[in-house]
């Protein structure tokens, strides 16, 4: 799968990265802040977005809320955040595809991506 | 000030004073009276008498009829009898009868006007306090009772309806000193509410802010460790393993803590909204034992739930009592000895709630720290396993849960004889059982 990776955390990003290509396979693009973020999601064609919660420029949410207004044909979105209160669950859930907590373990990581992705297609 | 008492008490003593001023006048009106009646009836005795012959007796009698200013008219009339002359006889009887006559008219003139005015004080000093007291009663209704009934309704309504609260305007007076003062003592609560109101979302967005800070490291630790384990960036020796086990092991516990300080902080904030529902306590057990069924495996510890257990329906978060039930149940594995048994059990306590037991063979607690261990970073030994290191918030959180259910949570325990945890819920109902009823069609 071709994947943007949204996170400003450089640490997170590498390990991220890391996880996705090594683990799962896949091509990772990688945005360092929220306005970058929107800029490649519509300049490329991917199948995949994973979002911060919490950036620069723009949050998460409000990539994913643009995006999904710009875009042609939107890939599906999912929320890698550390956030854990309900209401921004919540707000996660009816923006993008999925939310997935931080921290997490590198080998569920691909796993849950597939998992979200499987349960969208259906 | 103008104050109700003082109008109260001028009223009414206005009343007494016109009543007592009326009531003496009526009285000196019917002596006059009385006085005025027996001296028409001795007038007109006396000029019945002054026609027959006068006799000692007849004089004697007469004296005592005549008061003193008309003595010399009856002197004069007795003179002439006694000195045998008949015509100054006559002529003085006529004279004194004439007198009498005129005396008689007067009296009677003075009885009619005196009736009149005795009468009319009479009724004046029975109105007299009726309007009194009636004008006090209209007066205490409107400037005491109603505005009274007014407050206590407020104030009622302030205490039962969240705080709500409507400016009033006082008058001045008791009753209105008394507004003011509830007035006053509700906008400091209102204000103090605000304030804690504001304090408390100052918490929470500190704890959602620092947990956020605290998870972002984590990640980065958990990740890198986690693909260090996994072996794709390379086989590692066996001791290289272990370290990264360890730090694993702690990285989750910190995760842990985080997350439990995070919960605690949002049930001590009443931010949680218990999510109630009618489940079977069977069920509630069962789905907590399946989740911890692989730490019990490990300590080697048996879980057994007892039959009374199938008899209770709950009305509750189960989320939450399941979070209740693991946290207690996973102390119990904790420190139970290894092939040892947690037991589940449930009965119906004195006031009516539900308690669900919780029962280990472990070392048990001593009393000293059996009120202890329900705060927040409290332990009272080392786990004697250490398969899962406890964050020390566990039953912190389990408290606030149950409470927020409106029930109690406890220990009784005797060192060396074992736990009881336990903790009650209001809201339950007995099981109905479906043994009776046939078995449902099965649908293809």
């Amino acid at each position: 799968m071709y994947i943007l990776l949204a996170e400003d955390d450089p640490n997170i990003v590498k390990i991220a990265q890391m996880t996705l290509q090594k683990i799962g396979g896949h091509q990772v693009d990688v945005a360092i802040d929220g306005g970058k973020a929107l800029e490649m999601a519509l300049a490329n064609k991917y199948d995949l977005l994973i979002l911060d919660g919490m950036m620069p420029v723009h949050s998460g949410a409000e990539v994913c809320k643009a995006y999904k207004d710009q875009a042609t044909d939107p890939a599906p979105v999912i929320f890698l955040s550390a956030k854990s209160a309900q209401e921004d669950i919540e707000e996660f859930l009816s923006l993008g595809q999925g939310y997935i907590q931080k921290p997490f373990v590198p080998t569920d990581l691909c796993q849950s991506i597939d998992d979200i992705l499987a349960k969208v297609t259906q | 000030m103008k104050t109700t008492r003082s109008q109260l008490n001028l009223s009414l003593f206005v009343t007494l004073l016109l009543t007592l001023g009326f009531g003496y006048m009526t009285y000196q009106e019917s002596r006059e009276l009385q006085m005025q009646q027996s001296h028409l009836a001795n007038s007109l005795a006396a000029r019945h008498l002054s026609q027959q012959e006068l006799k000692p007796e007849t004089i004697k009698t007469l004296e005592s009829f005549i008061e003193a200013d008309r003595h010399k008219a009856l002197s004069d009339f007795i003179q002439a009898a006694n000195a045998n002359n008949p015509k100054l006889l006559k002529k003085r009887r006529q004279a004194f009868q004439k007198l009498e006559d005129k005396y008689f008219k007067i009296a009677n003139w003075r009885i009619q006007k005196l009736q009149k005015n005795a009468r009319f004080d009479f009724i004046v000093t029975l109105l007299i306090p009726l309007i009194g007291l009636t004008y006090a009663f209209t007066f205490m209704n409107s400037n005491v009772f109603s505005p009274l009934y007014s407050l206590s309704k407020r104030m009622i309504a302030f205490d039962v309806d969240q705080y709500s609260y409507k400016r009033s305007f006082p008058k001045n007076n008791e009753i209105g000193n008394l507004e003011r003062t509830f007035n006053a003592l509700a906008e400091r609560v209102l204000n103090n509410i605000d304030e804690l109101k504001s304090l408390d979302r100052a918490k929470s967005e500190f704890v959602s802010i620092a947990s956020h800070e605290l998870r972002t490291p984590l990640t980065s630790i958990k990740g890198s460790l986690g693909l260090l384990s996994s072996g794709i960036l390379g086989e590692l020796d066996k001791e290289s393993k272990e370290m990264i086990f360890v730090a694993e092991q702690e990285t989750d516990r910190l995760v842990r803590l985080i997350n439990d300080l995070l919960d605690l902080a949002k049930m001590e904030a009443k931010s949680v909204s218990l999510d109630k529902k009618w489940a079977t306590l069977q069920s509630v057990f069962k789905t907590t034992a399946k989740g911890i069924e692989g730490f019990a495996n490990t300590a080697k510890v048996k879980i057994k739930i007892t039959e009374d257990v199938k008899r209770f329906e709950l009305f509750a978060d189960a989320d939450r009592v399941q979070q209740v039930m693991t946290n207690l149940i996973s102390n119990a594995i904790k420190y139970s000895p290894a092939d040892g048994t947690v037991l589940l059990g449930a009965q119906v306590q004195e006031n009516g709630h539900l308690q669900i037991q919780v029962i280990d063979q472990g070392p048990g607690i001593s009393k000293e720290n059996q009120a202890s261990i329900f705060e927040k970073f409290r332990q009272a030994t080392k786990s004697s396993s250490q398969l899962v290191k406890g964050t020390g918030l566990g039953l912190a959180i389990s408290k606030a849960i149950v409470e927020e259910h409106g029930g109690e949570i406890g220990v009784t325990s005797e060192l060396g004889q074992g736990s009881t945890f336990y903790f009650s819920l209001p809201e339950w109902k007995p099981l109905e059982t479906k043994d009776e009823l046939p078995p449902l069609p099965e649908v293809a």
